[in-house]
C-alpha cells in the first residue's frame, strides 16, 4: 500500500560518489564522478524505478542507498535519520536495507546450502532458530521449503533468484534495492519474478528501488520512474506520466530505443535515434552532460547545466527546453517528410 | 612512455639496493669473521688479530663497512679471496660466461621444443597426442637432475665415447671440443625445462583458445595454423615469456648440480666450492651476481609487456 | 516497405533441412538441435528466437560448422547457394567462411583480438581468401559503410580504445567485408546499451537491404524480432515449434509457448500491473519429457500431447508443432485443460 503520509521513508539529498583513479599502465589519473548530486524520495510500500545506460551511475547509486558505499557528498536518510551517523545509530539504520543482485548464481555462497544463505540476515542479527522463518520465506517466494537443504548449483537460475529474494526479505527490511534483478533471467521467467516482487510488496509493505537498463521492466513494477545519465538525474515522474509524456530528450530517446514486441507498432514508430556513444564518466561534457548527443543542443547547453525543475505534480526535468518533447516531435516529423521525398 | 620506463628503472634500482644490503648483512652474520680465517686459529696474538682486522676494515662500524663494500663492488672490485688468494672479480669473470652460455643454450633449445609441443598439446587438449606429450615430458621432469645427469654420463660413455668428453674446454681453445663438452650437460638440463615450458605454453594457449575472438577468426575463414601460431600465440605470450625469464634467472645459480657432475667451471660450481671452503668474499660476491642478474632479467621482461600487449601502452 | 517479405521467389540463399547436432559427453547426450529446418531468401531476415536450451545459438554455429567439440553435427543438410556445406571438406568450408557467409557475434567486448589493430584484423579476413590486393582502401570503405567517423585513424587503433558500439560496428564490417550472401548475427545487440542497440540494428537493416544479404538473426528479444525480421522461427528445447511471417506470429500465434511468451513480456505501452506468465521454466536438455516438450507448461495440454507432434503448416507460410493448433482451432478459443495455468495466461 502506498503511504500517503507526509514523511517519506527514504530521503536522498544531493548524494555524490567520486572515485579517485590513480594512473596506471595506459591510463592517466582522474576523478570518476560516478554519482554527482542525486536527490530522491521514496515512501513506504512504493517502488522507484531507476533506469539508465552504462556509466549513468545507477549501480553506484544502488550501493550508496544500501550503505555498501559511503558517499563523498550529500546525505541518505531513512525515517529522518542519517544512515551514516557514526556508531551504532548509523549501523542500525543501515540494517533497514537489503539488496538483490543481478547474477543469481554468483550472489549465493556455493559452499553453503540455500537455507543457510537465506537465513544469513537473521543470523547476522543474532537470531539462532531460523528454520521456521526460512521455510516460511521460501514458501512465500514460491519455492518448496525442502529446497532449503539444496545447494545453489542444484537449482535453476529462476529458483536461485527467488531464493535471493527470500534472503533479502527474511529480516523484514524497510527497503530492498534490486540491481538488475531480472536482467540475466530467461524472458519467460522475468514476468514471474516481476509479478512476485509486486505481490510481496503488497503483502509486506516493503519499498523497492528497482534498477534496470530495461525501461519495460521498470515500467511494469514502478510507481515512479527516475532516469539517470552520467551520474545525474535528468527526469523523474510517476510511471503513468512518464509513459504518457516524457519531457527530457534522453528519456524520449530511451523510450524510442526500447523496442516493442509488436511489428506493426514498432515499424510504425519513427523517432529520435541518438548518434554517437555515451561519453566517459571520467570526462563528462561541460554544462548539460547530454548535450553531445542531443539533437536540440544549443549554446546555452554548453554554458550551464540545467537544474532539475519541477514542471508540476512532482514531474522533475533537467533541460533548458521546457517544450523539448514538442520540438523533437516536430523535428522527426520534418525528417520523415524529407526522407519520403528523398 | 618515458615516465613508465623511468619508474620501472627506479623500482629496479631500489630492489637491487635492498638486495645488496641483505647480502652484506647475511655475510656479516656468519659466526667468526674473516680475520680468524686468515690468521688461523693457533698461535695468533691479539695484536696480529687487531692488525688484520684493521687491514680488512673490520673494526669500523657495519654501516661504514657496507658503504665501502658497495662502493668497491660498483667498481667491480670484490677484493681478493683469502682462501684461493686470487682476485674474486677475475674468478667471477671466468665463471659467468660458462653458466650464461649453458643457461642461454638450454633456454633456446627448450623453447624451440617446448613451445610447439605446448601448442600441439593445447590444440589436441585431452586427446591422445596431448596425453602422450604431457606424460612423456612430465616423466622426464619428475626424475631429479643428478639422476638424469649420471644416467646421461653412463649412457653417453657407452654409446658415444668420442662425443663424450669429461673435461670442459673453452671456446677460445678448441671450438669443437667445447661444443662436445657442452652436449651432455645441455641434454641433462634441457629436458626438465622443456617440460615446464611445454606445460606453461599449453595452459596459456588453452585459455586463449577459449576466447571468442578465436571464433571470429575461424568464422572469417582464417587458416587454423595461422590462428594458433599468430592470433592465439600472441595473446598467450606474456605468461610464457615471464616463465622463460624467471627460468633464466633461476638457472644461473640453479645449475649447481649439472656443473658439478660434468665438472663445468661455472658459477654454480664456484659457489659450491666457495661455501665449502668458507670463502666469504667469494660467497657474497657470487650471491650478488645471482641476485642482480635475476632482477635485471625480470625488469627486462617487465618492459616487454607493453610491446606485446597494446592495452598496457599509455594512451 | 518494412515488415513485408523482401525476398524474391528464386532459390533461397540458405536452406537447412533436418539439422541435428548432439553433444555426447560422459555425463550423457544432449540433442541441442533436433531436426531443424528453415530457409532464408535473398534480402530476407529470418529471426530465430528462443530461450536457454532452445538450441538457437548451436544452430547458428552448426550452419558454419563451428560447433565446438564434444558437439557434433550428426545429420541433415545445410545448403548455402545450393551447395551442401556439411558435405564439404574442411578446406572448402574454410573458403566459404568469411566470403559467402559472415558471422556477427554476441559480445563485442570479446569478439575482437585485443593485441592486434582493427585494420590488421580486418585485413586477415581479406588475406585468408587472397583478396588483399588494395586491402587498405577496402578496409576503410567498409569502416565508412558502418558509420565510423574516421576510418583511417580507427583502422590503426586497437579494440580496447573503442566503445562497445564501435566494436560491434567493426565486427559487422568484418562480417560484410567480402560481401557475403548470408550474414549470421547471434545476439548482436544483447551486450549493448539500448540507445546503441537502436543504432546498430538500424545499421544492420540498412546494410542487408542495400546489399541484398540474407540475414539469420538469433535473439531472445521479441522487440528485436519485431523490428528486424520478415519471418520468424520460434525454437524450444532444440526444435522449431512455430514458423510464420512476423506480423502473423505476433498477431495470431499458433503455439501455446509463443502465445504465452508474447503475453508475458513487459512493454512500455502497458501500465503497471500483473503480467500474464508462463509457468515453470525451460526444460533440462539432458532429461527431456516424451511427447510434446512443452507439455508440462501448457495450459491446453491434452492426452494426445503425450505423442510427439510434428511441424505442420496450418495456414500457408505458417507452421506449428502443436496437436491442438493443428486442428485449425485458434488458441484464443481453445479449451484450457489446466485452469490454473490458463488463468496465469
Amino acid at each position: 500500500m502506498r503511504s500517503e503520509n507526509a514523511k517519506p521513508l527514504l530521503e536522498v539529498r544531493g548524494v555524490q560518489k567520486h572515485f579517485h583513479i590513480r594512473a596506471a599502465a595506459g591510463r592517466p589519473a582522474g576523478t570518476l564522478r560516478a554519482v554527482d548530486g542525486v536527490s530522491l524520495t521514496l515512501g513506504a510500500g512504493e517502488t522507484l524505478g531507476v533506469v539508465g545506460e552504462s556509466g549513468c551511475g545507477k549501480s553506484t547509486l544502488a550501493r550508496l542507498i544500501v550503505g555498501l558505499l559511503e558517499p563523498t557528498g550529500g546525505s541518505i536518510e531513512i525515517d529522518g535519520g542519517d544512515i551514516w551517523e557514526p556508531g551504532e545509530a548509523g549501523a542500525k539504520r543501515r540494517r533497514n536495507f537489503q539488496m538483490v543482485f543481478q547474477n543469481p548464481s554468483g550472489s549465493m555462497n556455493p559452499r553453503r546450502t540455500v537455507g543457510a544463505s537465506v537465513a544469513e540476515p537473521l543470523q547476522a542479527r543474532g537470531i539462532r532458530k531460523t528454520d521456521d522463518e526460512v521455510a516460511r520465506m521460501l514458501t512465500l517466494v514460491g519455492l518448496n521449503p525442502k529446497m532449503a537443504a539444496r545447494m545453489p548449483h542444484q537449482m535453476s537460475g529462476g529458483q536461485q533468484q527467488r531464493a535471493s529474494i527470500a534472503r533479502a526479505l527474511i529480516a523484514n527490511p524497510k527497503l530492498v534495492v534490486h540491481d538488475e534483478a531480472v536482467a540475466s533471467l530467461d524472458i519467460s521467467l522475468q514476468a514471474q519474478i516481476l509479478n512476485l516482487l509486486v505481490e510481496l510488496q503488497e503483502r509486506l509493505g516493503t519499498s523497492y528501488v528497482f534498477i534496470s537498463h530495461d525501461l519495460a521492466a521498470v515500467q511494469a513494477i514502478s510507481h515512479r520512474v527516475m532516469v539517470m545519465y552520467l551520474g545525474e538525474v535528468v527526469e523523474t515522474a510517476t510511471a503513468s506520466v512518464f509513459a504518457a509524456s516524457p519531457r527530457h530528450p534522453y528519456s524520449i530517446a530511451l523510450r524510442n530505443a526500447t523496442l516493442l514486441p509488436d511489428p506493426v507498432l514498432e515499424n510504425g514508430r519513427s523517432g529520435l535515434v541518438l548518434r554517437g556513444d555515451v561519453p566517459s564518466p571520467m570526462n563528462p561534457p561541460s554544462g548539460c552532460r547530454f548535450r553531445t548527443r542531443c539533437p536540440l543542443a544549443e549554446e546555452r547547453c554548453a554554458a550551464g547545466a540545467p537544474p532539475l525543475r519541477d514542471t508540476g505534480d512532482g514531474h522533475l526535468v533537467a533541460c533548458h527546453f521546457p517544450d523539448a518533447a514538442e520540438r523533437l516531435a516536430r523535428k522527426s516529423a520534418v525528417e520523415s517528410l524529407a526522407e519520403a521525398f528523398a | 612512455m618515458i615516465k613508465l620506463l623511468l619508474a620501472r628503472l627506479g623500482a629496479m634500482l631500489a630492489v637491487l639496493l635492498a638486495v645488496s644490503v641483505l647480502v652484506f648483512a647475511m655475510g656479516s652474520l656468519i659466526p667468526g669473521d674473516l680475520t680468524s680465517v686468515i690468521v688461523g686459529q693457533e698461535g695468533a696474538t691479539e695484536e696480529q688479530f687487531a692488525k688484520v682486522r684493521a687491514d680488512l676494515g673490520l673494526d669500523k662500524p657495519l654501516a661504514v663497512q657496507y658503504v665501502r663494500w658497495l662502493g668497491q663492488a660498483l667498481q667491480g672490485d670484490f677484493g681478493t679471496s683469502p682462501i684461493t688468494g686470487r682476485n674474486v672479480t677475475a674468478d667471477l669473470a671466468q665463471q659467468i660466461p660458462v653458466s650464461v652460455e649453458l643457461a642461454l643454450l638450454c633456454l633456446f633449445f627448450s623453447t624451440l621444443l617446448g613451445l610447439p609441443a605446448g601448442i600441439l598439446a593445447a590444440v589436441h587438449a585431452n586427446r591422445r597426442l596431448d596425453v602422450l606429450i604431457r606424460s612423456q615430458l612430465l616423466i622426464a621432469f619428475s626424475v631429479p637432475t643428478f639422476v638424469v645427469g649420471i644416467l646421461v654420463l653412463l649412457v653417453g660413455s657407452r654409446v658415444a665415447p668420442d662425443l663424450f668428453r669429461m673435461s670442459f674446454t673453452a671456446w677460445s681453445q678448441d671450438p669443437m671440443a667445447h661444443i662436445r663438452s657442452m652436449v651432455m650437460p645441455l641434454l641433462t638440463i634441457t629436458i626438465p625445462i622443456t617440460a615446464m615450458t611445454m606445460q606453461m605454453t599449453r595452459s596459456a594457449m588453452l585459455e586463449v583458445l577459449g576466447d571468442p575472438f578465436i571464433v571470429t577468426a575461424r568464422a572469417s575463414g582464417v587458416r587454423l595454423k595461422r590462428i594458433y601460431y599468430l592470433h592465439a600465440l600472441r595473446n598467450a605470450l606474456p605468461p610464457i615469456i615471464t616463465f622463460i625469464g624467471f627460468q633464466f634467472g633461476v638457472m644461473l645459480g640453479g645449475l649447481i648440480v649439472v656443473e658439478q657432475i660434468f665438472s663445468l667451471p661455472g658459477l654454480g660450481r664456484g659457489m659450491l666450492e666457495a661455501i665449502s671452503t668458507r670463502d666469504y668474499p667469494m660467497v657474497t660476491a657470487t650471491t650478488l651476481v645471482f641476485a642482480v642478474s635475476f632482477v635485471l632479467i625480470n625488469a627486462l621482461i617487465d618492459m616487454l609487456y607493453p610491446v606485446l600487449d597494446p592495452r598496457q601502452r599509455p594512451r | 516497405m518494412p515488415g513485408q517479405a523482401r525476398h524474391d521467389n528464386s532459390a533461397p540463399v540458405l536452406k537447412v533441412s533436418g539439422l541435428t547436432t548432439r553433444f555426447r559427453t560422459g555425463y550423457g547426450t544432449v540433442t541441442a538441435v533436433d531436426g531443424v529446418s528453415f530457409t532464408v531468401g535473398r534480402g530476407e531476415t529470418l529471426g530465430l528466437v528462443g530461450e536457454s536450451g532452445s538450441g538457437k545459438s548451436v544452430t547458428a554455429m552448426s550452419v558454419l560448422r563451428l560447433v565446438a567439440p564434444p558437439g557434433r553435427i550428426e545429420s541433415g543438410t545445410v545448403e548455402l547457394n545450393g551447395v551442401n556445406l556439411l558435405a564439404l571438406d574442411e578446406e572448402k568450408m574454410r573458403d566459404v567462411r568469411g566470403t559467402q557467409a559472415g558471422l556477427v557475434f554476441q559480445n563485442p567486448m570479446t569478439a575482437l583480438n585485443p593485441v592486434f589493430s582493427i585494420g590488421w584484423q580486418m585485413g586477415e579476413v581479406l588475406r585468408a581468401h587472397g583478396r588483399d590486393a588494395d586491402a587498405e582502401s577496402s578496409i576503410q570503405r567498409a569502416l565508412a559503410d558502418v558509420g565510423m567517423p574516421d576510418p583511417q585513424r580507427q583502422a590503426a587503433s586497437f579494440p580496447h580504445q573503442m566503445s562497445g558500439g564501435m566494436r560491434q560496428r567493426v565486427v559487422i564490417a568484418m562480417g560484410m567485408l567480402n560481401d557475403p550472401q548470408l550474414l549470421i548475427a547471434d545476439e548482436p545487440t544483447t551486450a549493448l546499451d539500448v540507445t546503441i542497440q537502436a543504432q546498430v540494428l538500424d545499421l544492420m537493416k540498412k546494410l542487408t537491404h542495400d546489399h541484398g544479404t540474407a540475414l539469420l538473426l538469433i535473439t531472445h528479444n521479441m522487440g528485436v524480432i519485431a523490428k528486424m525480421c520478415d519471418r520468424v522461427a520460434v525454437m524450444y528445447a532444440g526444435e522449431i515449434v512455430e514458423q510464420a511471417p512476423v506480423r502473423e506470429l505476433f498477431a495470431d500465434s499458433r503455439h501455446p509457448y509463443t502465445r504465452g511468451l508474447l503475453r508475458s513480456i513487459p512493454r512500455i505501452d502497458q501500465p503497471r500491473g500483473q503480467l500474464p506468465t508462463l509457468p515453470g521454466a525451460p526444460p533440462d536438455m539432458s532429461a527431456l519429457p516424451t511427447g510434446c516438450r512443452f507439455r508440462d507448461r501448457c495450459a491446453f495440454a491434452q492426452e494426445r500431447c503425450k505423442a510427439h507432434p510434428e511441424l505442420v503448416e496450418v495456414v500457408p507460410g505458417h507452421s506449428t508443432r502443436c496437436w491442438i493448433a493443428q486442428d485449425g482451432i485458434s488458441l484464443a478459443d481453445a479449451p484450457a485443460t489446466n485452469r490454473e495455468l490458463a488463468d496465469a495466461l
